[in-house]
């Protein structure tokens, strides 16, 4: 996506920070390893802070109330059903509710109010009732971030958060087990990492 | 000061030559990054700008709409087609009337309302019908980075936002700009980079240089109390990270001990 933020114009920081002049004197890592050093990063921060929100419109046919989720869902923040003119924010539910609510809840069909996640696997929702007519579920959810590379540098996330990621390429540069190991540097940018923590929770949540 | 005369306190400070163009990027580069640092760790920098309403639109991904985005900080409905210009520093915005205070004796309908915030599940409350549904927007949710919600949509296009929201600093690439932040915490972006440009060293020389990095946290803490208060008597709908409950002092400690575990685990380590 053109609009996020292009993380390739850091690297010259990171390869400053290593100690290097540029890519083309990396001996104790390479590129690409600076880049999983950031995704791996970018998947933490997904993952604890709720940060990467996206939104699917997923088409549903009338009685069937299975809906598999977007493959880089991590977690649902809302539901919507549309059918029509009939618009409504699902509620969510368990199995258990509905077998209390319903004895047959499975089978009944209807007005969509309820959606379920804990039915079968992890891998779809179900709608409760299914739905009499064709429709369409919108789901807003936390997603994954894409895994950066070297061909891959760009992630929908502000300008700060992009310096966190190549603070972590460095302190886990500065780790890794090798001549150029340097601990206290590591300890010195987790230190600068804390304040980014600080920021991530204070702004944008915990994560759920 | 301006970005030349910071990177030349810097340079001068680790005892660098000042004519070598490579130090002088690194410098640069140290600079920026703290000024991003503290903008985020401080909300220092805003902007006011206006966000025209698509018709039916429920959801909006600010990073796309402003790239230098961080999070909001008062949404208003706007009239004043004029308005849009980035507010300053303690500029002063007393007309953001709220829904309703019409009904005071002699309070006219405030001309841009402010916008309530609310969480999606406060929307879902109030109407389950809120994504598909006309009218002027009166609350506004958001979630993640930038996703920005309005309860109700304008059916017709027309309808302006007024957003005023913590942003990101431009970067610094002439010497003779002046970094955004206010001024008096542009000395501490010279303490960040005399650290920063220690890292690749490491041991004794990075461990004297964590005072630095004290003072810059020192700075920002100071700064973000005084974003904090002014947000607070602005209303702002989200406020600065509360520094005070970052111990500098650890911190500082524990680079001079040259500990590598995170966060440090006792403050009797003297």
């Amino acid at each position: 996506m053109a609009a996020d933020l292009d993380l390739s114009p850091l690297i010259p920081l990171v390869t400053s920070a290593l100690g290097v002049g540029g890519i083309d004197e990396l001996e104790s890592w390479t590129v690409g390893e600076l880049y999983g050093y950031a995704s791996d990063e970018l998947d933490r921060l997904t993952g604890a802070h709720n940060v990467v929100v996206e939104c699917a419109e997923l088409e549903v046919a009338a009685g069937g109330p299975n809906v598999a989720y977007p493959a880089d869902r991590l977690g649902t923040l809302a539901a919507f059903w549309t059918s029509g003119a009939t618009v409504a924010a699902l509620r969510p539910a368990s199995v258990r509710e509905l077998e209390a609510r319903e004895d047959d809840w499975e089978a009944a069909a209807g007005e969509v109010t309820h959606y379920v996640e804990d039915f079968q696997g992890a891998d779809l929702f179900r709608l409760y009732k299914q739905p009499a007519a064709p429709g369409t579920a919108t789901l807003l959810y936390l997603a994954g971030a894409e895994d950066l590379s070297e061909s891959q540098t760009r992630a929908p996330i502000p300008a700060p958060i992009g310096d966190a990621l190549a603070l972590r390429m460095i302190a886990e540069a500065r780790r890794k087990d090798c001549d150029a190991q340097l601990p206290e540097a590591a300890a010195f940018v987790e230190q600068v990492l804390g304040l980014y923590e600080s920021a991530l929770s204070a702004y944008w949540g915990e994560g759920f | 000061m301006t970005y030349a005369q910071i990177k030349t306190r810097v340079l001068t400070r680790i005892g660098a030559d000042q004519a070598d163009a490579a130090a002088q990027a690194d410098a640069g580069a140290a600079v920026n990054l703290g000024q991003r640092l503290l903008a985020l760790l401080t909300l220092c920098l805003e902007s006011t700008r206006e966000l025209p309403l698509t018709p039916g639109a429920w959801r909006y991904r600010m990073l796309r709409e402003w790239p230098d985005w961080i999070a909001p900080l008062r949404v208003r409905l706007s009239t004043d087609q004029s308005a849009g210009a980035d507010s300053i520093f303690d500029g002063v915005q007393a007309d953001a009337g709220m829904f309703n205070e019409e009904t005071y004796a002699s309070r006219p309908a405030p001309a841009r309302p402010k916008l309530r915030p609310a969480r999606l599940a406060d929307l879902a409350a109030l109407n389950p019908a809120w994504i598909a549904t006309p009218g002027t927007p009166e609350r506004y949710a958001t979630a993640g980075f930038d996703h920005l919600f309005l309860d109700k949509q304008p059916a017709t296009s027309g309808t302006v936002l007024l957003v005023t929201y913590a942003r990101s600093p431009l970067p610094l690439t002439g010497d003779g700009q002046t970094p955004e932040i206010p001024a008096a915490d542009h000395l501490a972006l010279a303490d960040f980079a005399t650290a920063w440009l220690r890292l690749p060293e490491g041991g004794q020389e990075l461990g004297k240089a964590a005072v630095y990095l004290g003072r810059f946290v020192d700075a920002a803490r100071q700064r973000a109390a005084a974003v904090r208060a002014r947000s607070i008597a602005a209303r702002y709908d989200k406020l600065p990270l509360e520094l005070e409950r970052f111990d500098v002092s650890r911190l500082v400690r524990t680079l001079a001990r040259k500990e590598t575990s995170w966060p440090p685990t006792s403050t009797s380590r003297r």
